[in-house]
């Protein structure tokens, strides 16, 4: 089942939420659409579900515009942000919701129905808590139901609206894994929101890296974060130093530090602003340099450099491995000579 | 009254403790607890036959069942009604809807007397919808059904009042998901607001029906005030007294504020189960 | 923001459930506020104002205002000490205290008229001693005073009592930690922090003092001219089948009644503002 996004434009009030909008997803594609916030990304994701309908523009599913269609009917599994369980029904009578409120010539008997939310319950990891009702339940816990919940009615996509932002780091991390799996399992198409491009790059297999409205670019992980299209998408994933260099023909040189390996557009003016990834410098010793190391931290295998460049006293950010520390024998106050590997100028 | 030591509560720095609930508890002590001591003890006087025996006379046994059952029917139908207005004035917009919003409690704020003579000029037989039924031969003033009418008029805002904030804290996210998992809006109303609802609409319903239980000024011009036929409780009490009947007025008294405070207590423990049940509050 | 699509009910749904709401409402509250002016006006202008001027309804004014202006501001400081008490303070006893000061709220009015005739009526407890000192508090003023306050009793500490709980202590610590004595920490810091939810119970209070009737009526004596309230003469005139001063007079108090709403309605405004505020700043 593919969706296309064709040309939306959304409004509200005074301020627009998208421009123009337009994307493909693939099926069994898990797509994440990612951005800050005021990005427009879950006005996108209401829009594609049915919940809000765009100003101009269309959305077809398989082909066909599903725009006067209510989201009740597009086949569609939604999970909210904030898990938007039935408070005063317990675990299992959530889940079967969605089976129990089809009309009296769909409906499954009261066993089927049951054999299935069991096999739901099984799936989620939370067959225990059946009888438990949300208020009794973890974050984690909740956002299980809602999403066994969402799949119960066996829809074509799963949506789902920053679904691990209300939880702590360590669940959000098992959760998407979980998500995931899932999505490899059983192949089902699932569009998801988040402003947290760890989780983005970690699981899915396309990004959509969306501003104010725009997308901005749309790659796989690799593409995105390898070659970003623009500032804002390098910015956005992951660190990345802004290096002013000055710009002769097809050369881009700086005083501090050695940008000779990286390939020059025709178009670069000068001075450029170059965008080097902290993992893409390399510091090497050198008394004859004029940058010192100001501080080093090291997180478990990586230990971050901070290297201070002579002129206004700019931080570079650098990553190395950490067993580079002792080996080169850098440590605060060490002059060292950074050479970028890899660059981007826009 | 020297039960509250300052030494029970928790220390503070806050001045004023003793003076403050001192005078409280005096005041309320002479204006209405010995008062209602007097009335106690009154009713008392007669013993426990007397006080049956006065208290199970036709008379005032049908007085009784008129104002309880008519206070319940009102109650139910102003729960009904109440929970249209309030959904009406919190989900939707329509031109006036701020000064309905006003509208609604003008039964509280209008004093009963005015009600009273209001109401039934207009359903007395030559009063403008009086007036419209009588040929068809349906009496409204001066019979129970006036009475129902005065009753359902004065309960008005308690039952909106009450879920009115219940409905403007619905998540629009629950509504979403039952709608995205393929319920229709009358499901969604059943099994998802409602349940939501309905330990509010259980408040508003027992604090109609206690007001109703014991209104008078609304209800004397319009009820018929016809012994065993449209006489309600509370006017029973006041034609004992004009009678110096004491005591059986306390009597009566007494049955009305122990029945009210039973079904109080009844609809206060299915408030508290239908919070537990509904909102699983207490987690 | 917009509303939100799944929330939209159909046109037909809407207009057909505000039509039923707003149906009920002009026949059960509508129709009987404008039945009160058409029929004080039935007879023209002349006729209600000599309703309303004429010395008898003058006197039972007189006596309405009398008795509010008795009742509502010693319930009133009564209501600042029990809301006080109440919210500042944690103690054994608390929720009773709560409940007994909401008894009146929950008594018939004809029963608060009972009680005090049982307490100061001829052949009540007090009754001989009164008639010894000749001293008339049943089909007399005090009598219609004290059932008034029984009634409105609990109307200024049932509206402070939320208010100065979600308002907590804080201020007040802050200002005897400054130096402030307990009067100054009331007036300059509690007061100002209450002062619309108090206004609000005060006009309840007041609308509900000079409205009151079951419980005036069984302690009045009926006597015209002296011991009738506004509501009881109304009443006495609808019973002389004198309609349109009965409603002349009915009319005053539900302009009383409108104006009380419109004060609340402007109070509300300024009371969510003020929580609001509250809120932001802890």
């Amino acid at each position: 089942m593919s969706i296309d996004a064709i040309d939306l434009t959304k409004r509200f009030d005074d301020f627009v939420a998208l421009k123009s909008v337009g994307l493909s997803v693939a099926q069994g594609e898990l797509l994440a659409l990612l951005g800050p916030s005021g990005s427009g990304k879950t006005t996108l994701l209401r829009i594609i579900s049915g919940l809000d309908f765009p100003d101009a523009g269309d959305v077809r599913i398989d082909g066909r515009s599903v725009l006067h269609i209510n989201a009740r009917d597009r086949g569609i599994g939604f999970v909210f942000q904030h898990y938007a369980l039935f408070r005063h029904m317990n675990v299992f009578d959530n889940v079967a919701f969605g089976l129990t409120v089809r009309p009296k010539s769909q409906r499954a008997s009261r066993e089927e129905i049951a054999r299935q939310v069991r096999e739901l319950l099984h799936l989620v990891q939370i067959e225990r808590l059946a009888h438990r009702f949300p208020s009794e339940l973890s974050g984690g816990q909740r956002q299980r139901v809602a999403l066994a919940r969402a799949l119960a009615i066996e829809p074509k996509v799963l949506l789902l609206d920053e679904p691990f932002g209300a939880l702590d780091t360590k669940v959000r991390r098992e959760l998407r894994r979980w998500l995931r799996r899932l999505n490899e399992e059983m192949g089902m198409t699932s569009i998801f929101v988040t402003h947290d491009q760890e989780e983005a790059m970690e699981i899915a297999d396309r990004l959509v890296v969306m501003s104010l409205g725009h997308i901005e670019q749309i790659g796989t992980p690799a593409e995105v974060y390898d070659s970003p299209a623009n500032p804002f998408v390098c910015e956005f994933l992951g660190s990345v130093n802004r290096i002013t260099a000055e710009v002769k023909g097809r050369h881009v040189s700086h005083p501090a530090i050695r940008l000779g390996e990286l390939r020059v557009p025709a178009y670069a003016k000068t001075p450029s602003k170059v965008y080097v990834r902290p993992h893409d410098i390399e510091v090497r010793p050198d008394a004859k340099s004029a940058a010192t190391v100001k501080f080093i931290s090291t997180v478990g295998p990586i230990a971050r450099v901070d290297v201070e460049i002579p002129g206004n006293g700019d931080l570079i950010e650098t990553e190395i491995p950490a067993n580079r520390l002792a080996s080169h024998r850098i440590k605060p106050g060490t002059q060292v000579r950074l050479t970028a590997l890899r660059g981007h100028i826009y | 009254m020297s039960l509250f030591l300052p030494s029970l509560r928790k220390p503070s720095v806050i001045p004023g403790f003793g003076l403050t609930l001192g005078l409280t508890l005096s005041w309320l002590g002479l204006l209405v607890l010995l008062p209602l001591a007097a009335l106690i003890l009154k009713a008392a006087n007669l013993g426990l036959m007397g006080f049956l025996a006065s208290v199970t006379t036709p008379r005032v046994l049908a007085a009784l069942r008129l104002s309880f059952g008519l206070s319940l029917l009102a109650a139910a139908i102003n729960t009904v009604f109440g929970l249209l207005i309030a959904w009406v004035l919190v989900r939707y917009d329509f031109p006036f809807r701020r000064f309905v919003e006003a509208l609604v409690d003008i039964p509280f704020a209008l004093p009963t007397a005015v009600a009273g003579i209001a109401l039934t000029a207009i359903y007395a037989p030559n009063g403008i919808i009086g007036s419209l039924l009588a040929p068809m031969g349906i009496k409204i003033a001066f019979t129970p059904l006036g009475i129902l009418i005065a009753l359902i008029f004065i309960g008005i805002p308690f039952v909106v009042r009450a879920v009115e904030p219940v409905l403007a804290d619905l998540d629009a996210d629950v509504e979403e998901a039952a709608h995205c998992l393929g319920a229709t809006a009358l499901q969604t109303f059943q099994r998802v607001i409602l349940p939501t609802a309905f330990p509010a609409l259980t408040t508003g319903f027992a604090l109609a029906f206690a007001r109703a239980v014991g209104e008078y000024g609304s209800v004397i011009f319009i009820a018929g005030n016809l012994p065993m036929v449209s006489e309600i409780a509370p006017l029973l009490i006041v034609v004992k007294l004009e009678e110096f009947e004491y005591e059986q007025a306390t009597a009566i008294a007494v049955v009305m504020l122990f029945v009210s405070l039973l079904i109080l207590f009844g609809i206060n423990s299915m408030q508290a189960w239908s919070r537990w049940r509904f909102l699983r509050a207490e987690a | 923001m917009t509303l939100r699509s799944v929330r939209r009910d159909p046109l037909a749904v809407r207009v057909a459930l505000i039509g039923a709401a707003l149906f009920f409402l002009a026949l059960f509250i509508g129709l009987p506020l404008i039945t009160v002016f058409i029929q004080a006006f039935a007879k023209g202008w002349s006729a209600y104002r000599g309703a309303i001027t004429d010395p008898i309804s003058l006197a039972a004014v007189r006596l309405t205002l009398l008795t509010a202006a008795i009742a509502v501001p010693i319930n009133t400081i009564f209501g600042i000490m029990a809301a006080w008490v109440i919210t500042k303070f944690r103690f054994h006893g608390r929720s009773l205290l709560i409940t007994l000061i909401d008894i009146p709220f929950s008594v018939s009015p004809v029963i608060a008229g009972l009680i005090y005739v049982l307490l100061f009526g001829l052949q009540g407890w007090l009754g001989p001693w009164l008639k010894e000192h000749d001293i008339k508090v049943i089909f007399a003023v005090p009598g219609i005073v004290l059932a008034t306050m029984f009634v409105t009793f609990p109307f200024v500490a049932r509206e402070l009592i939320p208010l100065m709980e979600e308002q907590g202590t804080e201020d007040e610590e802050a200002a005897l930690s400054l130096g402030a004595s307990p009067l100054q920490t009331f007036f300059r810091v509690t007061l100002p922090n209450i002062r619309w939810g108090l206004l609000y119970g005060v006009l309840l209070c007041n609308a509900r003092a000079m409205g009151e009737f079951g419980a005036v009526s069984v302690v009045s004596g009926h006597i015209r001219g002296h011991t009738n309230t506004m509501p009881l003469h109304v009443e006495i005139l609808y019973n002389e089948y004198d309609f349109t001063a009965a409603f002349a007079v009915a009319s005053l108090l539900a302009m009383l009644a409108l104006l009380t709403l419109a004060a609340q309605s402007l109070l509300e405004w300024k009371l969510a503002r003020g929580r609001h505020r509250t809120v932001h700043e802890h």
